[in-house]
């Protein structure tokens, strides 16, 4: 494996061209850290130059959390840690463009299971959320994830479902199969008195070919 | 085949330094000679203020939430987050000990990653490693700040096998309605794409943002 930047000194001015050219379409190998050259949102900017590509006899990626996601025609979006409430409630976070990673999923550079990622389709407190795009996605549609330290994942839309909400598919939790990466937000009919939606809407996505 | 791994914020070569005077491997390398990849073992923590020990001496309203993936070559990489805090975390550690003691550090954490939430990464000595993962229960992460220094903390959590993590029972991610809205009503197309571009934009300035206990449930 290359040398791998974990730096932190996030600088504004690149940010903000990233935030501008953040929707056209990543390139990358299958399954494999991409070249290093957009940051996430809140994270450093790995440096330009890093070979990332596995070389073989490698003894592979580092597993890492991920920092943040972009899906097509969007921007990068944070990713924070998260974890089941007392109610028994994935624990998304309140801004609804920062995204939640929860921590019994995998991390970026695991080789089997999935990566759970939650976000926000809307609030009544600040409108449309990072993942009301979600319904957009088509499959083959590509998805970059870059970890915490630096390195790029890329992913495909392999599958979109919309399921009742009080029954998650057991697939989304799995962590000893193939594997993917999970992106779940809400959508279907909205309940007015419950303030909340009835169904989850779910976009599976596969390591991308090379 | 050699793995090098460069940790850009100044604070983690400080913070690696005091690892090394605690006994642990150096910062800048790993030597792994099995030619193949390494297995990789994930656990996670959650916990709060109200963990700390003695009882009553951590930081009220504060949770900590982590994630450390490790080898039993001693490769560590790790994520912790601290909500609710009213002062910058200045140290953190992983401890040895059960739930309820207090017990040594046994791996210095960078403080200003666990600050800021960003990930971070370590090497430490590969028996350490091996121990934690035989017995992740066993051990406990610990944070400080300047008002809340060793043996107690700001927020404590335990640490155990991300597999034994409990599953959410319900993902709810909208409460406002808006998303309904625009799917069903005319010209939804146009108005979705519209709303969404300054819901766009506004993910675009987070990027700048420090991350804070309001931005988290």
């Amino acid at each position: 494996m290359g040398v791998r930047f974990a730096g932190r000194a996030a600088a504004s001015g690149l940010l903000l061209a990233l935030v501008l050219t953040a929707c056209g379409t990543p390139g990358g190998t299958a399954g494999a850290p991409l070249p290093a050259g957009s940051a996430p949102a809140g994270q450093a900017a790995p440096a330009p130059s890093a070979p990332t590509q596995p070389e073989p006899g490698d003894d592979g990626p580092a597993n890492v959390t991920p920092a943040s996601v972009e899906i097509a025609g969007a921007g990068p979006a944070e990713v924070g840690l998260v974890n089941v409430a007392d109610d028994g409630a994935l624990n998304i976070p309140k801004d609804i463009d920062t995204l939640g990673w929860w921590v019994g999923s995998k991390p970026m550079g695991a080789d089997k299971g999935t990566t759970l990622i939650a976000g926000h389709v809307d609030s009544a407190a600040a409108g449309l959320g990072y993942f009301a795009r979600l319904t957009e996605l088509k499959k083959g549609d590509p998805i970059t994830v870059v970890d915490g330290l630096g390195e790029k994942w890329q992913f495909e839309v392999s599958e979109t479902k919309q399921t009742v909400k009080s029954a998650l598919p057991e697939d989304v939790f799995d962590t000893k199969g193939e594997r993917k990466l999970v992106l779940i937000t809400c959508g279907g009919e909205f309940d007015e008195a419950k303030r909340s939606y009835v169904d989850n809407y779910i976009v599976y996505a596969t390591p991308a070919a090379a | 085949m050699t793995v090098r791994r460069l940790i850009g914020a100044a604070s983690a070569v400080g913070a690696l330094t005091a690892a090394s005077l605690l006994g642990f491997t150096g910062l800048a390398s790993a030597q792994d000679d099995d030619g193949g990849k390494k297995e990789w073992f994930t656990l996670s923590a959650s916990g709060s203020g109200d963990e700390e020990v003695p009882e009553g001496s951590g930081e009220e309203d504060t949770d900590l939430t982590a994630s450390i993936s490790l080898t039993e070559d001693g490769d560590m990489t790790y994520t912790v987050t601290v909500t609710g805090n009213s002062e910058t975390i200045s140290a953190a550690h992983i401890h040895k000990g059960k739930k309820g003691e207090n017990g040594d550090v046994v791996i210095e954490l960078d403080a200003e990653a666990v600050d800021e939430g960003k990930a971070a990464e370590v090497e430490v000595e590969p028996d350490l490693a091996k121990r934690i993962i035989d017995n992740p229960e066993g051990w406990y992460i610990n944070t400080h700040s300047e008002s809340f220094q060793p043996p107690s903390g700001v927020a404590r959590a335990q640490l155990k096998s991300a597999e034994k993590e409990e599953k959410p029972d319900i993902i709810d991610t909208g409460n406002g309605g808006q998303f309904a809205a625009a799917q069903s009503g005319p010209g939804a197309g146009a108005v979705t794409g519209g709303v969404l571009l300054i819901a766009s934009a506004a993910g675009g300035a987070i990027a700048f943002r420090r991350r804070t206990g309001d931005d988290n449930a």
